[in-house]
């Protein structure tokens, strides 16, 4: 490993361009407190609500499953309403 | 005026309905994606080491977001490794990458270049390069600073890799500014049901994806090599790049519209057009720098499908939509103008009956896709074609209603109304083009109501104009990067 990858790099390597004013910093300040919510509600939930791959793969296939037959469901819409609108006399021939 | 000349401006406003044609034929697609099986059971679920590559130029805002986001994924914490790239930052980035590097020890680190500014292909190769020195990585995920990751998305992407013949994965990038978002980036956010969601469902039907998203790709660490193990630096979409190198080696590229992940997008007309302007030339640069493969059909070895009439059909008919459309326009004003007959009125209420289908599809189709980001966006949804174009669609579905109402304005009224009607498929580009001139400018009120009128995709109709002009005066290709603010945030 190297010390950049250690996470021990250099000051050349990991402190320099630090330049920024107040309200840099204060965004930086902001962002890393919000990241150290996210970090302290992620060990709290940890595990939590975790499923199995197999299960999230079981769960895309039967939305996969659902979108083909909403597709069926939205052609039967999109055809009642071109009936409608030919019932109406709004449409030209064939629709 | 001849009969040919009548012919001719016929068969053009046919044309004009091409590119509704094949939006069609690309929504009809998504639902056969149930038959590509491409969630193979193989027992244990694939789990492969991953290193993660951040490119960042001062993104101080954001990644503390980021990096928290992506060691919250559900994912093995001894198989996930985080690695910034950081493009000679002037911003905190360093002094945030360095807290950040000590509270994860182990788990992030901080790779900086000292001279950058070449863009984000050269900073990734950087990465690209440690991260593959040793036999430490499997796999790598490609992915911006400002993107965050569902939970279960990297799971749900790396359970392709299994699958050897499979080199890259490419997630669904959803529009992440949630209810602190504005009318554009709701836009956004439906664009991307129907521009991700749906059509990279269609072309995982087809056998040939067209772009891994530059925010979100899983590579095998196998794809890698053979591509070298760098990234293209010559164009300015080299995620595109990648993606047809990796089909063209032989390995196929799947897009997960499962994984999801939310991307800050621009908030403004000019944000948006500069990045859509950088892709737009992409686009046209991949186009030219793949000539040999369109339209010949599958590859001799039967290795990918880039190549097939379908795929070739989709991706021309959208470059060359502007062109398609300004033709069709013209036709139907040189019909009406000349033509005896009402051949031109007989032709656009076709094509715009034509139009209302693909309408109707589209929109009930993304609401099926993406019901949670459709319920956000679904006024964008209704005016995505334009006021006036939604209009036009109305008043051509029931013109025995509409038009009597027109006819009592009188003639003169009637004739400057079909006009603009006739013309407005090439009229409302410009007219997207001004909304986004005006927004530097003391009229910047009146860009979201011309850009309602003349509808998000003329916007960026008008983009492709532009990109195209760009690239034949051979214009500096710069690496212009979008603003980011880091509003997204987990669970936005």
């Amino acid at each position: 490993m190297t010390p950049e990858e250690t996470g021990t790099g250099t000051a050349t390597e990991t402190d320099v361009g630090t330049g920024g004013g107040d309200t840099d910093a204060a965004v930086v300040a902001a962002a890393l407190a919000a990241a150290a919510t996210a970090d302290a509600t992620v060990a709290a939930t940890a595990g939590a609500d975790r499923r199995p791959t197999a299960e999230l793969t079981a769960a895309d296939r039967r939305h996969d499953r659902r979108l083909l037959r909403g597709e069926l469901v939205v052609l039967l819409l999109i055809a009642l309403i071109l009936l409608g609108l030919m019932a109406v006399g709004g449409l030209p021939w064939p629709f | 005026m001849s009969a040919l000349l009548h012919l001719l401006a016929v068969l053009v406003v046919l044309l004009g309905a091409l590119p509704l044609l094949v939006a069609v034929l690309q929504f009809l697609l998504i639902g056969f994606q149930r038959f590509r099986h491409l969630y193979e059971d193989r027992g244990e679920a694939y789990l492969p080491r991953v290193a993660v590559l951040v490119p960042a130029w001062n993104e101080a805002a954001v990644l503390p977001g980021s990096v928290a986001g992506l060691l919250a994924l559900e994912y093995p914490p001894d198989r996930l490794r985080v690695h910034v790239v950081d493009d000679a930052s002037t911003d905190e980035t360093p002094s945030v990458m360095a807290e950040l590097v000590r509270r994860h020890p182990g788990r992030v680190v901080h790779l900086r270049r000292e001279h950058g500014g070449q863009g984000k292909a050269h900073t990734l190769n950087h990465g690209l390069a440690r991260v593959l020195a040793d036999d430490w990585a499997e796999a790598v995920l490609i992915m911006d600073a400002d993107v965050v990751f569902d939970r279960d998305a990297l799971r749900r992407m790396t359970r392709h890799l299994a699958d050897p013949q499979v080199g890259a994965v490419t997630a669904y990038i959803k529009e992440g500014s949630g209810r602190r978002g504005n009318y554009l980036t709701r836009y956004i956010g439906y664009e991307y049901i129907t521009a991700q969601a749906a059509a990279r469902r269609a072309q995982n039907v087809l056998g040939a994806v067209a772009c891994l998203a530059g925010g979100a790709q899983l590579h095998s660490r196998a794809n890698l090599e053979d591509l070298g193990g760098r990234i293209d630096t010559d164009t300015l979409a080299e995620d595109t790049v990648t993606t047809f190198e990796t089909q063209l080696a032989g390995r196929r590229v799947v897009f997960d519209g499962y994984a999801t992940v939310l991307a800050e997008e621009p908030g403004d007309l000019a944000g948006l057009w500069k990045q859509r302007l950088r892709w737009a030339r992409g686009n046209l640069q991949v186009t030219r720098r793949y000539r040999h493969v369109w339209f010949r059909g599958r590859s001799a070895e039967g290795r990918h499908r880039l190549g097939s009439w379908l795929f070739g059909l989709i991706w021309f008919t959208l470059l060359a939509t502007p062109l398609l459309l300004t033709l069709c326009s013209g036709a139907l004003l040189l019909l009406y103008l000349t033509a005896p007959t009402g051949a031109a009125w007989t032709l656009f209420h076709w094509l715009w009956v034509t139009n209302l289908v693909c309408y109707l599809l589209i929109t009930l189709m993304s609401a099926l896709v993406d019901p949670g980001t459709f319920r956000r966006c679904w006024r964008e949804a209704l005016v995505y074609p334009g006021l006036v174009a939604t209009a036009i669609l109305v008043v051509t579905a029931l013109p025995g209603v509409f038009l009597p109402l027109l006819a009592g304005t009188g003639t003169l009224t009637v004739h400057l109304v079909m006009l603009v009607v006739y013309a407005w498929l090439a009229l409302c580009m410009p007219v997207a083009w001004l909304a986004k001139e005006l927004t530097g400018t003391r009229l910047r009120w009146l860009a979201p109501p011309l850009l309602h009128l003349a509808g998000y995709g003329s916007l960026l109709a008008a983009c492709l104009v532009a990109a195209a002009f760009h690239e034949l005066r051979h214009a500096e290709l710069a690496w212009d990067k979008t603003e980011k603010t880091g509003k997204v945030a987990i669970g936005s």
